[in-house]
């Protein structure tokens, strides 16, 4: 009797502690989400679309094929978009929330402190302010209807469907989906092209060391130092006739007079676009081409992350467009795909379109003089809620040029013009690149969108066109400002002095609608461009021998570029068509080039090693450069470069206080043999073959320490989702190239070809094909989640065609949309 | 095995104990289906009618094992199953709280 009463009252304890700590501790939120049958994470049936959604636009229906990517058929175009938006949300609805989060300045409020800094700069910028005014231009045009419907759509699915994983584990909710925010995604991608800090970091530099070395280790372009031009002297209209002579405007450098502070540089350089970001495509005319139709060929280089950047769709509105491609998550439009009439792409121009200023001020740094004028600063304060954190205060200032970023704890008082400088940006103002994506979407070949481009304001790119008819188009896109001192073009390779009225972008409005047609920007029919051209390749390389205007400060190294254009010249020449598989083989292509350009640096290293090393030295000098996975030579040769770089320029950028990227390999190999650059670590005379060896040894080591054999071991896929958790990343695959190949990949930033397009555009469009790394859905629990990420590592690619599945998934009817 | 089979045999040979083992059972995977805990409960009402208390933690694993077949299966007709399966962590989790929970709560038969 004892022992039972004992035995119960055992028991009674330990099933109410039990029952209680479950009920009470922390282990009541992960068994919300996690236990069987009821976990918030299982509810996979709740976050499944299928069967019947009222839309207030009428009859659409959705069928998903088996990579997941949805086909929209309808009527009219809004019932279209609202299911886009619908199916966007199902499948990216996370996404699309961190992306306006970030720009919005808002991320901290859900991940804690570690985006203070993210959220502080996206303020300062006020790319909120910046789509609200685009949206204000754009919502009595052409896209409104589509966009709004578009946003509906997406909180039709918000409002009714089941939380997505990360909402569950974060425990949020996202707030209603507006047309704004689909403008703050494409200005996102627009920053992450275009925003570069590379004038304040020359100038920097500058400051450190002097000017001409500043120009030496990042110089401006011009032919004596890229070989590889998109535009060749043999093809169409190379350089259209008009404006100024570009050259002489950029030999126009120099500093205001007032230094930059190395540390704002620093800082800044965690939110401009990082090295990698680019591109490559091609257009090749029929006269080249197996079928005598024109075929385009596209793989934008940006972030490989979980989920990818892209999300795939294809939209049908019956008897207006039949547009299949991909775009950005919370975006309604394809931004590069193909349609029933042609087919397009982007890479980056590298145009010079943000400009930095500092000022004359008074005041406490509250007034700033603007020419004969003082004005204030327009100054606000906000606070950024920070999870499980204490709230951080922003000052929020601007000038009549744009944002004034610091990087000060909360923008208090700043004491002179070092710490804060003036940005003015192109995507500051109102854009209408969304109308110009719309109409190329809805475009029937070369005349319609030559029509769009124009209204293409940001970001500058290089587009590739080619259509049904066999016309071919390249043309540079974006708003490019002329900027004048005194009324006389100047470049923007330099920091102006604001107050002085230097280079002043004339008409240009920030935070508002610049009249494009006004502003003193490069004019259409001046940029860049070739009509019908044979063929065609852009990888972010140098665009012209001698542009009318200037355009830039700086280009990707040549090494893609000409690697593409020896492939393709060598097909041409030999007579053999260049059919879509030769095509696709070109965007795998994992030839390093580099290796050449470095050859000299390796020649003079060799009689400075011995044994082991001297045999990895001459393999890598007898190496073909191709950066295959079994390889051992791209290891050695990648690892070497990379501590190459690190012995010449690390030390010395340390000790000048400079915490700044250097310079790239392109400029590395470009230095004379003899530069004061290549200084042994013991101090002693410049040499080198001293410097090269010891870069091989340091190589060796590292490869030695992490157990590499081959190249595979190195070059692995390890894409992460933004939480970072191995349920959800991607699989590790290992995949040929590198950074400088013309399949692009940088495994130590998870960097590369984010999209891969090769579309022959005949009347049938046959052997059209793409490939994603990774998968469209970006539920976790979804079979299209990561289905197409070891095709793209080992060059496979899947049907790309504009047949919609028989089999409907979603079929959208009349109703109030509740 | 031998003893799992004894165990089986012991319990299918009353008819009204297999009968409420069912009616736990049923009630049970509804109760899981609407909080964690009901997967305690579950594993309660199904070791009650058991004879003995290793019975009942038996009874608890077995009821276990249904209700992660019952996941499975709705995993399977949301067409997830297979990403449950890749999901690591939380599958691990999903899996040790299924068989853990009912276990846990036929200790409750102890009570008996």
């Amino acid at each position: 009797m004892t022992s039972d009463t004992t035995r119960r009252a055992l028991l009674s304890a330990v099933l109410g502690a039990g029952v209680g700590g479950m009920a009470l501790s922390d282990a009541r939120e992960v068994l919300a989400d996690f236990a069987p049958l009821s976990g918030s994470l299982w509810d996979a049936e709740g976050r499944a679309i299928e069967g019947d959604v009222e839309s207030p636009y009428g009859p659409a229906s959705v069928a998903y094929d088996d990579r997941g990517v949805p086909h929209v058929t309808a009527a009219d175009e809004r019932a279209a978009y609202y299911a886009v938006g619908y199916v966007q949300a199902a499948d990216r609805l996370f996404e699309m929330d961190l992306l306006r989060r970030v720009m919005r300045g808002t991320l901290s409020e859900v991940v804690g402190d570690v985006a203070v800094n993210s959220d502080r700069f996206n303020r300062q910028m006020d790319f909120a302010r910046a789509a609200e005014v685009t949206w204000e231009r754009a919502s009595d045009g052409p896209t409104a209807p589509a966009s709004e419907a578009f946003a509906e759509g997406v909180n039709a699915y918000r409002e009714t469907a089941a939380r997505p994983v990360e909402f569950e584990l974060l425990d949020y909710d996202a707030d209603p989906w507006t047309p704004v925010d689909s403008i703050l995604a494409q200005k996102q991608i627009s920053w992450g092209l275009t925003g570069s800090f590379a004038t304040l970091r020359r100038a920097a530099v500058g400051d450190a060391f002097d000017r001409e070395t500043a120009e030496a280790l990042y110089p401006l372009p011009d032919a004596s130092n890229h070989d590889a031009p998109i535009l060749r002297s043999d093809d169409r209209e190379p350089n259209p006739p008009g404006g100024t002579d570009g050259r002489a405007i950029s030999a126009a450098t120099g500093g205001s007079g007032d230094p930059v502070d190395p540390g704002l540089v620093s800082w800044l350089e965690a939110f401009e676009p990082p090295e990698g970001i680019g591109s490559n495509s091609w257009v090749v005319g029929g006269e080249y081409t197996a079928s005598g139709d024109p075929v385009l060929a596209n793989d934008p280089h940006l972030d490989l992350r979980v989920p990818p950047i892209w999300y795939e769709q294809h939209v049908v509105v019956e008897g207006e467009r039949d547009v299949r491609g991909v775009t950005f998550p919370g975006v309604p439009f394809v931004v590069i795909g193909r349609n029933d009439a042609g087919a397009w792409g982007f890479t980056n121009t590298g145009y010079d379109v943000i400009d930095f200023y500092t000022y004359e001020t008074r005041n406490d740094g509250r007034e700033y003089r603007d020419g004969d004028e003082w004005r204030e600063f327009l100054t606000r304060e906000e606070t950024i809620p920070v999870a499980d954190g204490e709230d951080v205060a922003v000052q929020v200032e601007k000038s009549v040029h744009g944002a004034v970023l610091s990087r000060g704890s909360d923008g208090d008082s700043l004491s002179g013009t070092t710490g804060r400088v003036g940005v003015q940006w192109s995507g500051l103002s109102a854009t209408r690149t969304v109308e110009s994506i719309y109409e190329i979407g809805r475009s029937t070949g070369v005349d319609d969108v030559l029509d769009a481009l124009p209204k293409f304001d940001e970001p500058t790119q290089n587009f590739v066109y080619a259509d049904r008819d066999g016309r071919t188009l390249f043309y540079t896109t974006g708003k490019v400002p002329i900027r004048t001192t005194d009324g006389n073009p100047v470049a923007g390779t330099r920091v102006f002095d604001g107050s002085a009225r230097e280079g002043e972008w004339e008409g240009f409005e920030p935070y508002a609608a610049t009249d494009w047609a006004t502003a003193n920007v490069v004019p259409f029919d001046e940029k860049p461009h070739s009509v019908d051209p044979g063929y065609l390749a852009t990888a972010n390389q140098r665009i012209v021998d001698d542009p009318a205007h200037y355009l830039s400060e700086g280009y990707a190294p040549p090494f893609r570029g000409a690697r593409i254009y020896e492939r393709l010249d060598e097909r041409a020449d030999s007579g053999e068509p260049m059919t879509a598989e030769f095509l696709r083989d070109l965007q795998l292509d994992a030839v390093d080039r580099r290796v050449d350009h470095l050859e000299p640096l390796l020649e003079d290293a060799r009689s400075e090693v011995a044994g082991d090393a001297r045999e990895a030295l001459d393999a890598v000098l007898a190496w073909d450069g191709e950066t295959s996975t079994d390889r051992r030579e791209p290891l050695v040769f990648a690892f070497w470069a990379r501590k190459l770089g690190e012995r010449v320029f690390d030390a010395r950028f340390e000790d000048a206080g400079l915490d700044v990227n250097t310079p790239n390999d392109w400029v590395l190999g470009r230095l004379p043999a003899d530069s004061e650059w290549f200084v042994p670590e013991d101090g002693s005379d410049p040499d080198r073959g001293v410097v090269a060896a010891r870069a091989l040894r340091d190589a060796l080591e590292a490869i030695e320490a992490a157990g590499y054999e081959t190249y595979g071991d190195y070059s692995t896929t390890a894409l992460t989702h933004p939480f970072d958790q191995g349920f959800l990343n991607y699989p590790e695959y290992a995949t040929d190239g590198s950074p400088t190949t013309v399949n692009n990949f940088r495994p130590e930033s998870m960097r590369g070809s984010s999209w891969r397009q090769v579309v022959p555009v005949g009347n049938d469009a046959p052997d059209a094909a793409a490939v994603l790394p990774g998968g469209n859905d970006g539920d976790p629990l979804s079979a299209n989640y990561a289905d197409q990420l070891e095709d793209w590592a080992t060059g496979e690619f899947r049907e790309f065609s504009l047949a919609v599945p028989d089999d409907v998934d979603v079929e959208f009817t009349e109703g109030d949309g509740e | 095995m031998t003893d799992l089979a004894t165990e089986l045999g012991a319990t299918l040979s009353n008819p009204r104990r297999v009968g409420l083992t069912a009616l736990a059972v049923v009630v049970g995977v509804a109760l899981a289906t609407l909080h964690p805990l009901g997967l305690v409960a579950g594993g309660a009402l199904v070791a009650l009618p058991q004879r003995s208390l290793p019975r009942g933690l038996l009874a608890g694993v077995l009821f276990g094992g249904v209700v992660l077949a019952v996941f499975l299966v709705d995993l399977a007709a949301a067409g997830a199953a297979g990403g449950f399966l890749r999901f690591g962590l939380p599958r691990n989790v999903a899996i040790a709280t299924g068989f853990g929970l009912p276990t846990f709560g036929a200790l409750a038969r102890g009570l008996r």
